[in-house]
């Protein structure tokens, strides 16, 4: 147990909670933007992970696949967005709850 | 024995470390869709810029113009997609939790 393995699994350890909590925001809402939202989280944390391995297996062999991965949840978010804000506005359309008054 | 080197790449893992969980624990519990995307699009920035870092300076075989390129694309559209965020927000008239309770933007 050297000091590479430590991090490692430290790593591991606050990136792992990090996926659970954007694919719960991704479940919870409250609107549209947020699960959309959830998505961008998750998106980076995989990158992190990625960097993680990289560092274990001591290479940088995986950056093309890291810039790959952000540069397709990149261009999701900024479609979905362009679809967004295409459509006529709508009042509560996100899905928005009205107990929040 | 570590080298200055590796303890430098250590701290900069570490610290990118915790502003990555700051970010999770601010979409977690921050209160409506402007102030998460705030949380997404700071400390993620920082975070993954820090992470990077630190894989440059740990790796002895070590590219660095291709940790360069993953950094400045990072670096372009993490705050882009950030801001999309808040823009459609703004322009769907999303409530906002402000000091006078909710309203509309």
């Amino acid at each position: 147990m050297n000091w590479t393995d430590i991090f490692f699994y430290l790593g591991w350890a606050f990136f792992l909670p990090g996926l659970a909590i954007s694919v719960w925001r991704i479940g919870k809402g409250p609107t549209t933007l947020d699960r959309m939202l959830g998505i961008d989280l998750l998106t980076v944390t995989v990158v992190a992970l990625m960097i993680l391995v990289s560092l274990r297996e001591g290479t940088t062999d995986y950056v093309e696949l890291i810039i790959i991965v952000a540069a397709l949840g990149f261009f999701s978010t900024v479609a979905y967005y362009y679809y967004l804000s295409q459509l006529p506005a709508v009042e509560g359309e996100l899905g928005e709850k009205e107990e929040n008054d | 024995m570590e080298t200055a080197q590796q303890i430098l790449g250590y701290v900069l893992f570490f610290v990118g470390v915790f502003f990555m969980a700051v970010a999770a624990i601010g979409v977690a519990k921050l209160p409506d869709v402007y102030c998460r995307a705030h949380a997404v699009g700071k400390a993620t920035t920082l975070g993954i810029l820090l992470l990077l870092l630190s894989l440059g300076v740990l790796v002895e075989s070590v590219a660095w113009w291709k940790v360069a390129v993953a950094m400045v694309f990072q670096f372009a559209t993490i705050p882009v997609a950030s801001h999309l965020f808040c823009l459609v927000a703004y322009r769907k008239r999303v409530k906002r939790w402000s000091a006078k309770g909710w309203t509309r933007a």
